[in-house]
């Protein structure tokens, strides 16, 4: 029996490691405390032991599992003060009891940071709020620095480096393609979110039938934000002026957004208006026709600076735009115009690559641009989940005209152009469903009219018309084009396919036609065009597009019947083409752990049209003659491209990455010849199996680091492009490669003090001619320090720009001081171009030039400029 | 339909009720419900027992991110306020909350007895949407660690059930990490069928959390299940103490509450008649043998809008069952 009672006490002197602490909590009047925690932690590495509640009587009950020889207790209860104690385990039994004293100490808020980007399904949604910075205006200011999204000069969104498909604010589309007027003016501090919807289908009812791959961003406006927008009025020295008026209304029903602008100070409020219309190409595949003026000359623009540093202009702009619900559907009315006016004076030295040796000479220009455009377009949309209408009438007005003066070889030779454009057209779409099909209708028809006018006096092309007994020339085009389309799509689904058949009709017809006046007859004939074009093209496109899970793979399969004819009636030559054509198009991309893969390949045949063809001179400019005399040429082109992204949305990371190989094969060849007086002529040729390669790799890394407010961007570019042309004869194979890089770091350096700084570096190596070769690089080092404290902004930018081909490399200074009265109004001062860089040495080269231009900047200008936010 | 004379002891409210018990038109349809709704609130707040247990002295928002169903990623959200002070707490769907405060004001504005229901529901003051889903309160008692769930459309599917918070193993780690501000512990419990891992602030020292889980020594900022169907965040957390706590479900005794099996079972039940077309938002608790009228709308949204809304649909962190188990 006392062996049996030994043997118990020995087991349960083992079970007895469990220690145990007990005691009551009590208030400051003696009362239990019920529901206070208590907790042990181990005193070395204060972890978490065991824990109680205490009971109705204050009582707690702590058991410690481990062997410890002390622990600290800590008790916490609503409305008391903390308690600590630290308890040695060897005093086994005793109660340990706790009087706690009231505390009026209120409990901290939780400090909830919004994840700035949250995924839900294929929309991810970006926190406006997180990614604004002091200083950033408009949406687009805050858009760039989003992972994963960029903006280009233009304005043009993309995201992981495909452009979007649909720019909404508040889930509708007002403005179109031109949607850079609203997100270079809308205030970003009315903006709660932007959301990107990956895989965009715009058209409701084709929703989870059509997949798309392009992604489109809708803009959500703060609760309460109706009517927003900003007017600033400014003006400066020397002699500059700034005007602008932006109000917009958004609500359930209307949404309304206009801009007014009147401007000589070199901000370009122009850039949207000449923007593609890029979502009609992927609706339609077709573009808008735009100007192709084949006289005169056109501004030069510089690779170097943004255009607000050099572009010496006067420009008024007004843009109206109105969208209301109509019916079942919406209305939207949009008016652009302007009347812009620029002057260039550039000097020049030119080299032509004459036979065997480098012509030089020397040129200076002085010229006056001037534009008149006028856009109209009204359109109606009905987007439901049932059904799908939208019709699109526009016509548009442009009014271009050029005055110079050249100064060439001791001569002065003034030169006028005059060229006008005018476009009137219609689009409709109507989807229906029939059964289980989809029909998809799109109706396009189109007018264009250009007419063109050229006068010079004097110049090395002066003797060209061999018995002109003046001394001008006068050159005249005029364009006329008819573009028709119908396409219907019969769309299916079955399980994870969709296909997509699409029969289509194209039907376009063009003339050209160009004199020479006051020559006389015998040269007439030389000189003289009148070409008419017609091209009738039926198409079939039965595509499948295959969906599941991870894998997504398409593949348009375009089978066209190409019957185009060309007549000529001054030398009554004809040239047809009956052929047929098939041209693949095809799509994969596979997620593969994260990572989105993807591959393409295309096929495309190109066929020549006018105005690229024309059997007598034009004289495109007083030193330029160009000759296209050729049949219908075609044009064959490979293209394949294959890329990944990557997006860690947890860590606002965004990777992706990009190759492309493009192989042109062309039976014909454009051949320059340049003779004594530096007057380049240029001809278009047939030339058997004529290729080119262009190769492209890219890759972007953006990285936006919460917790230390970071911005890290890096993007390369490397390229290669090769092609044949013939220079005075003789065939050359003109190698072009660039090796372009930037890296950019934007981080706060102490409370309202922020530091950003890009490195950007572009390399050119270009082979004209196999012995010719030119490199040049360019650098540009960034450095921005911003400081906002209160109501006070201050800015100052600086770039230091080096270039292989200009003497001195130079700081370019900017500064900007802003002082902010309340939330919607604030002056700010802006100092451009401090150290006052008068000009600098612009190197571009060609296949027949190379061209070294002294370029002006726009002189040191300080302005001055209030801002009121409606 | 129910006329004025098949009502329960209804002597408290207006007879006018008899305007729309006949013939009832579309307008009325819709009002029918949100009626019922508010009769339901009505009449058994003035017979059953308000049991008040003192004003709050905290408020904290809850985030509720779930997946009802199969095969779909889709995440539901959902938002809870938990009200306490020293003693008691209530866990409650934020638009049920909202929707009862309204229907309070309403109600002790127009305590005449003469005055009609339907003046009074077409006042001025419009009431706020209700619950889409998840419509459910839960009342903790500190002291005993007893958490009482009541299922507020009470008139389609009565389901209250008790459960003790003090029974959860939960074994605490050692990691602790930061969240908004609060210094948070790892602790980790098995529910049911689920695992769950919860983070709890000493900070606070409140033993309660979100749903019907407790019993730490902190309030619970964050929990989830190991598979991410269900996570609850906390928010928002601020003082509150105009809010009193009421103990709502010895309102329901009239309604002979149902065990969880029997509620499960019941749910069960109302599923298989909802993909079978019937209209089950037509329901009518004390009327049970009637025959439900067919739906509407029958598309894929629709029904997955009832289910979640009136069969407790897997939105429920249920003991009993998981998702993809249960039916």
């Amino acid at each position: 029996m006392r062996n049996i009672l030994l043997v118990f006490l020995f087991i349960y002197s083992f079970q007895s490691f469990s220690q145990s602490i007990k005691g009551t909590i009590k208030n400051e009047k003696g009362e239990p405390i019920i529901g206070a925690s208590i907790i042990a932690y181990q005193l070395s590495t204060n972890t978490m032991l065991s824990y109680s509640i205490s009971n109705e009587n204050g009582y707690f009950d702590l058991s410690i599992k481990e062997l410890q020889d002390s622990v600290k207790v800590t008790v916490r209860s609503l409305g008391f003060e903390l308690s600590e104690k630290v308890i040695k385990l060897s005093d086994d039994g005793k109660e340990i009891n706790f009087q706690l004293t009231p505390s009026d100490m209120i409990l901290k808020e939780l400090e909830v940071q919004s994840k700035p980007i949250t995924e839900q399904g294929d929309t991810l949604n970006y926190n406006v709020e997180s990614f604004a910075k002091e200083g950033d205006e408009s949406i687009s200011d805050v858009l760039q620095r989003m992972p994963g999204i960029e903006i280009n000069d233009e304005g043009i969104i993309s995201y992981q480096g495909r452009t979007i498909n649909k720019f909404y604010v508040e889930g509708k589309d007002l403005m179109g393609s031109q949607y850079s007027i609203t997100s270079k003016n809308l205030p970003q501090n009315a903006v709660a979110s932007v959301e990107v919807l990956k895989d965009h289908q715009p058209i409701k009812m084709l929703a989870d039938v059509v997949h798309s791959v392009d992604p489109a961003i809708n803009i959500v406006l703060k609760e309460g934000v109706t009517v927003t927008g900003n007017a600033e009025l400014g003006g400066g020295a020397p002699y500059i002026w700034f005007a602008k008026a932006s109000p917009m209304v958004f609500n359930k029903k209307h949404q309304t957004v206009n801009v007014l602008s009147s401007s000589n100070s070199g901000q370009d409020e122009l850039s949207t208006f000449s923007s593609i219309n890029l979502f009609d190409f992927l609706e339609f595949g077709l573009i808008e026709s735009k100007p192709t003026f084949l006289l005169g000359n056109t501004p030069q623009e510089s690779s170097l600076f943004k255009k607000s540093e050099y572009n010496d202009h006067q420009t008024h702009s007004t843009s109206t735009n109105y969208l209301t619900g109509l019916g079942k559907g919406d209305l939207k009315i949009n008016i652009d115009a302007y009347h812009d006016t620029r002057f260039q004076d550039l000097s020049s030295n030119t080299y032509y690559f004459i036979p065997n040796d480098t012509l030089a000479i020397h040129n200076l220009q002085k010229s006056t641009f001037t534009n008149k455009y006028l856009k109209t377009r009204l359109t109606y949309e009905h987007n439901s989940d049932e059904n799908y209408f939208k019709n699109s009438f526009h016509f548009k007005v442009l009014d271009s005209k050029e005055n110079s003066q050249f100064y060439q070889n001791e001569e002065l030779i003034p030169q006028t152009s005059s060229k006008n454009f005018y476009n009137v057209g219609n689009k409709l779409t109507k989807v229906i469903k029939l059964g289980n099909s989809y029909y998809k209708m799109n109706v396009y028809a189109e007018y264009t009219n250009s007419p063109e006018q050229l006068n010079f006096k004097g110049g090395p092309l002066i003797n060209l018309p061999s018995q002109n007994t003046l001394t001008s020339i006068q050159q005249e085009t005029h364009q006329d084009h008819f573009k028709s389309y119908v396409g219907t799509h019969v769309i299916k689904q079955w399980k994870n396919l969709t296909f997509n058949t699409k029969l289509s009709l194209n039907y376009d017809w063009r003339q050209l036609t160009s004199t020479l006046p006051n020559t006389t007859e015998e040269d007439a004939i030389l000189y003289k065009n009148d070409l008419n074009y017609m091209s009738f093209i039926p198409k079939i496109s039965p595509s499948i597009d295959y969906r599941f899970k991870k894998l997504h793979f398409s593949l348009i399969p375009n089978l066209s019947m190409q019957l185009r004819s060309l007549q000529n009636h001054i030398l009554s030559e004809k040239s047809e083409v009956n052929s047929i054509v098939f041209e693949p198009v095809s799509y994969i991309s596979y997620d593969f752990l994260g990572v989105k893969l993807n591959g393409g390949y295309n096929f495309n045949n190109y066929f020549t049209e006018l105005p690229q063809i024309y059997s007598g001179i034009i004289i495109s400019n007083f030193n330029k003659a160009n000759q296209q005399h050729i049949p219908i040429l075609e044009t064959k082109e490979h293209f394949f491209n294959g890329g990944f992204g990557y997006e860690l949305i947890a860590l606002s990371l965004n990777i992706y990455g990009n190759y492309e190989y493009k192989l042109t094969n062309k039976d014909w060849i454009s051949s320059y010849v340049i003779n004594e007086d530096g007057v380049a002529f240029m001809e278009t040729q047939s030339f058997n199996e004529n290729t080119g390669v262009h190769q492209k790799v890219k890759g972007n890394f953006d990285w936006f680091l919460l917790g230390l407010k970071t911005t890290l961007e890096g993007d390369f570019e490397v390229g290669q492009n090769e092609e044949n042309v013939i220079l005075n004869d003789v065939a050359n194979r003109n190698t072009n490669k660039h090796l372009s890089w930037e890296v950019s770091i934007d981080f706060p350096i102490a409370k309202g003090l922020t530091f950003s700084s890009y490195y950007n570096e572009y390399i050119s190596n270009n082979i004209y001619q196999d012995y010719n070769q030119v490199d040049w690089s360019q650098k540009i080092i960034g450095a921005e320090l911003q400081f906002s404290k209160k109501r006070h902004l201050i800015k100052w930018i600086n770039k230091w720009i080096d270039h292989t081909f200009l003497e001195n490399q130079f700081l370019y200074v900017d500064f900007s001081y802003q002082y902010k009265f309340n939330k919607k109004t604030s002056v700010i001062v802006i100092g451009q171009n401090l150290l006052d860089h008068q000009y600098y040495n612009q190197t571009t080269m060609n296949v027949y030039q190379s061209n070294q231009t002294y370029f002006y900047l726009r002189p040191r200008q300080v302005m001055a400029k209030v801002r009121f936010g409606f | 339909m129910l006329t004025i004379n098949q009502l329960p002891n209804l002597k408290a409210i207006g007879c006018d009720g008899h305007v729309y018990y006949g013939q009832p038109s579309k307008n009325i349809m819709k009002i029918t419900l949100q009626l019922s709704l508010f009769l339901f609130f009505a009449i058994f707040s003035s017979y059953g027992q308000v049991i008040e247990k003192g004003y709050s002295k905290y408020k904290g928002t809850y985030l509720h991110q779930f997946k009802p169903f199969d095969n779909d990623t889709t995440v539901y959200d959902c938002e809870y306020f938990l009200i306490f002070n020293d003693k008691f707490s209530s866990f409650d769907n934020k638009a049920h909350f909202e929707f009862s405060e309204e229907v309070d004001k309403l109600y002790s504005k127009n305590s005449k007895e003469s005055e009609s229901v339907y003046s009074m529901l077409n006042s001025k003051n419009k009431l706020p949407a209700e619950a889409a889903f998840n419509n459910f309160t839960i009342t903790k008692e500190y002291s005993t660690k007893n958490a009482i769930y009541v299922y507020n459309l009470g008139y389609i599917s009565n389901c209250n059930f008790n459960e003790n918070y003090g029974l959860l193993e939960w074994s605490v780690k050692s990691d602790s990490k930061n969240i908004n501000g609060y210094n948070c512990i790892l602790a980790t419990t098995k529910y049911g069928k689920y695992e769950l891992e919860a983070w709890f602030t000493p900070e606070i020292p409140v033993s309660d959390g979100p749903y019907l889980f407790g019993g730490l020594p902190g309030l619970i900022v964050s929990l989830r299940d190991t598979e991410n169907i269900h996570v609850f965040t906390l928010t928002e957390f601020t003082e509150e103490s105009t809010i009193l706590l009421k103990d709502v479900a010895t309102d329901r005794q009239g309604l002979h509450p149902n065990k969880p099996n029997q509620a499960m079972n019941k749910m069960k039940k109302l599923r298989q008649q909802l993909i079978s077309g019937y209209d089950i938002s037509k329901s009518n608790i004390l009327y049970p043998s009637q025959k439900l009228p067919r739906l509407e709308d029958a598309s894929d949204d629709n029904i997955k809008r009832l289910m979640l809304k009136f069969t407790l649909y897997d939105h429920l962190l249920f003991k009993y069952s998981k998702q993809n188990k249960v039916f």
